[in-house]
């Protein structure tokens, strides 16, 4: 049994030149856990996804999994998967190309079972031949879910994934995305300034402003016992 | 924070590692040195080296004679006029191709490019056709005059003009014009404050472009100047393969290649200024013609008439023999012209098109490891380096690479002076330029979010570079190997000055038709041009099919 199972997170700071994006940031996600970082714009929480998934470096701190330093692995050997805001899907690739790309190496019949499961489990059976420039925004972020999923990730990382989208499609999408993760039992990181998004998915909610960790703790204790000044006046107003 | 080398080391998804960018940048780099920086710095050297040891002597005798100072009279003459023209022309069309919505409008966009990439030869003959006793216009007596050119450059470079400015003008906000009008500004006053403004520094990047063009003009100049007009590069031409004059000629080439660098320099800046701009649009929004773009439509299809005229000259009277009409002009391309050339022209086309494809093949292979290299994250002081070697031969002249060729290659270390390989290269080196310019953009055009996708869902390095940016660039790749295929097979100025007179290309073939007298010479050219023509054209068409829909940049 391994220490700290999961992903840790210690001390991290990301830095653009001489601004510190993220500013020692320690938090922890384990098995099949699915925390969110709530925060405004601006405040970093954007970085810290970056940072995590290998993206952007690290000035200091470090990210281990299961206890095991992967702060200098690059990106593709992490096991981390990124779903972004606007899923950047490869336009010359089809939905079945697109949500297979993870599988490669894999054998062909394999790849087709396992692309059409996840297609089924985000509820776009038969969608695999179609050009992704074809989907609507919904379809085309539930396409960039299953192809997050493809590999079977350690970790999920989700950028604002339901922030371009309309507020009818992103309280649906949010179920689709909750049951998903739940029944993939894959733990996630959910990047957010939707605090709605937060408490309705979140096992627990980290509140992030101007780089530096407010406060961790699950939506009800969140909500009953904001940690300061900062924290209430940001659940408050963005309700 | 700590900048030591475990940071440095770190790279984003697409971050190329410096040895990676470093061997990619190798081959294009020995490439320029040995077929662009020799030649120019031997050419250079040329002209300030006497009898005597090195000596400003030459150089100062040929800038401060009459006839220099003629010709640099009438350069500048001509390339400002050919740019206002240019400008005067291509503004409305500009407007009515691109802003406007219309049926038929991308036929005529298309034909609008088509002047672009003719060989030069073959517009000025098509001028000729037009212009000369006996032609449709011949009795204006434009024939060999300041006009004639004028419209010759005018006839090239519309489209540089009307693709420029439009593909920012349909990208033009409307709603910054609708926010003027309701704040009480006429149409008029909209045009001024608001449209004119915003399309500034395309306008600018185009007139920079054309200027360029229009200054370092060669074959329509030489077609159609007659003994009356010249410019610098028809004047090296002229000093070198006329008169033998090789020192005056070095000296000119220096003058030209002050001229360009200066007018590049220019371009560079509105180039980066319209860039920035690009990215300021919002969404486009076509309008239906109205009554009051009566103006604009009447312009456009003047400018649009200027296009199809010299064409359908050339091609008319490419059928129009001696006993009325037939064939028999396309029947002598089996011939050597009764005498007038070494070779069948046929046999020139031939050479032509193994020719281009080399040079084409070289100049694509070469720009795409140049604007692989370019397109890295740039940091550091080499990385400034590579990107002002690349860039400084865009502005390169044909004829300064022939005469730097003629004069640089022939002796040991490097002898290629009986080598087949002489003309390739040169093409090459005129084509690159415009294959990088191709490529670049669709290159920097590539949203690194993709390729972070990529990483992060496992892909190593090598298979995001395949899976996200190779099938990105097929696109550009298309396009570019038209635009370097259509140069080569067109290329005139460097090749006039390489080709040898038991193989020369179609091009120096339809000139040398041209500058004979003769009724049979003057049908024959007409044939020849025809078929250079079609060659070029069809060559453009497969690529446009193949490139993206619209195509990017000049």
């Amino acid at each position: 049994m391994v220490e700290r199972p999961g992903l840790a997170v210690d001390g991290v700071s990301v830095a653009y030149g001489p601004l510190l994006a993220v500013d020692g940031v320690t938090l922890a996600v384990g098995p099949g856990e699915i925390v969110a970082v709530l925060g405004p714009s601006g405040s970093g929480k954007s970085s810290l996804l970056r940072a995590i998934a290998g993206l952007e470096p690290v000035v200091a701190g470090r990210v281990t999994w299961d206890g095991e330093d992967v702060t200098s692995v690059p990106v593709h050997q992490r096991g981390f998967t990124v779903m972004f805001q606007d899923g950047q899907l490869f336009p010359h690739y089809t939905v079945a190309g697109n949500v297979g790309y993870a599988l490669a190496g894999r054998p062909r019949a394999e790849r087709r079972r396992r692309v059409d499961e996840l297609l089924a489990l985000v509820g776009l059976e038969g969608f695999g031949p179609r050009p992704v420039t074809a989907l609507s925004g919904g379809q085309a972020q539930r396409v960039a879910l299953a192809r997050s999923l493809a590999a079977r990730p350690r970790l999920l990382l989700l950028d604002e994934p339901l922030s371009s989208l309309d507020r009818q499609l992103r309280e649906h999408l949010v179920t689709v995305l909750s049951e998903t993760l739940r029944a993939t039992a894959t733990p996630a990181l959910y990047v957010t300034h939707d605090q709605s998004e937060a408490f309705a998915l979140a096992d627990r909610i980290a509140v992030l402003d101007q780089g530096k960790l407010l406060q961790v703790a699950d939506p009800d204790t969140l909500r009953a016992h904001p940690a300061n000044q900062t924290v209430a006046a940001f659940l408050g107003q963005s309700g | 924070m700590d900048d030591d080398g475990s940071v440095r080391r770190w790279r984003r998804p697409g971050d190329r590692a410096p040895a990676v960018q470093g061997v990619a940048a190798l081959l294009p780099l020995a490439f320029l040195a040995v077929f662009f920086a020799y030649p120019v710095v031997t050419l250079v050297a040329r002209g300030f080296r006497g009898d005597a040891g090195w000596t400003l002597a030459p150089v100062i005798d040929v800038l401060a004679s009459p006839r220099t100072g003629r010709i640099v009279r009438q350069t500048l003459l001509l390339a400002v006029t050919g740019t206002a023209a240019s400008l005067v022309l291509g503004v409305p069309g500009a407007y009515v191709l691109y802003r406007l919505r219309f049926r038929g409008q991308r036929a005529l966009r298309a034909l609008v490019a088509v002047p672009f990439v003719l060989p030069s030869v073959v517009v000025g003959v098509a001028f000729r056709s037009l212009l000369a006793v006996g032609g449709p216009l011949g009795r204006l007596g434009l024939n060999e005059s300041f006009a004639a050119i004028v419209l010759a450059l005018v006839f090239f470079n519309y489209s540089v003009v009307v693709r420029t400015v439009g593909a920012l003008w349909a990208g033009l906000d409307r709603r910054t014009a609708d926010a003027a009008r309701s704040l009480g500004a006429g149409p008029v006053r909209v045009f001024r404050t608001i449209t004119l403004r915003a399309l500034a520094p395309a306008i600018a990047s185009a007139a920079a472009l054309v200027f360029l063009f229009c200054a370092s003009a060669f074959g329509v100049v030489l077609v159609l100047g007659g003994t009356r007009w010249g410019t610098v590069e028809t004047e090296i031409w002229y000093q070198t393969t006329q008169l033998l004059n090789l020192p005056a000629a070095a000296a000119l080439s220096i003058v030209q290649l002050v001229l360009v660098t200066a007018t590049l320099a220019v371009a560079n800046a509105t180039r980066a200024r319209q860039e920035r701009a690009l990215r300021l649009t919002g969404r486009p929004s076509a309008q239906p013609v109205r009554r009051s773009d009566a103006p604009a439509l009447i312009v456009t299809g003047l400018a649009l008439a200027l296009l199809v005229l010299p064409l359908a000259t050339l091609v008319t009277r490419s059928f129009r023999t001696a006993s009325g009409w037939g064939l028999d002009h396309y029947a002598a391309l089996a011939t050597a012209g009764a005498g007038t050339l070494t070779v069948t022209v046929w046999r020139a086309v031939a050479n032509s098109l193994v020719t281009a494809v080399a040079a084409a093949g070289l100049a694509l292979a070469l720009g795409f490891l140049a604007s692989f290299v370019l397109s890295g994250r740039r940091r550091g002081r080499l990385a400034g380096f590579f990107d002002a070697a690349f860039m400084l031969p865009l502005g390169i002249s044909a004829v300064t690479v022939g005469f730097g060729f003629l004069i640089s290659l022939n002796r040991p270390p490097l002898d290629l002076r009986t080598s087949w390989a002489l003309i390739p290269l040169a093409q090459a080196m005129v084509a690159l330029p415009l294959v990088v310019r191709t490529l670049l953009p669709t290159w920097r055009a590539l949203d690194p979010r993709l390729r972070e996708a990529a990483a992060t869902l496992g892909a190593r390095p090598a298979r995001v570079f395949a899976t996200v940016d190779l099938p990105f660039l097929r696109r550009g790749l298309g396009l570019a190997a038209g635009f370097a295929f259509a140069t080569s097979l067109g290329e005139f100025g460097a090749t006039s000055f390489l080709a040898r007179p038991d193989k020369p290309t179609l091009p120096v073939v339809v000139y040398r038709l041209i500058s004979r007298p003769g009724v049979d010479n003057f049908g024959l050219a007409m044939a020849a041009a025809v078929v250079l023509a079609v060659l070029t054209a069809t060559v453009m068409a497969v690529a446009e099919l193949l490139g993206p829909k619209e195509a990017v940049g000049w």
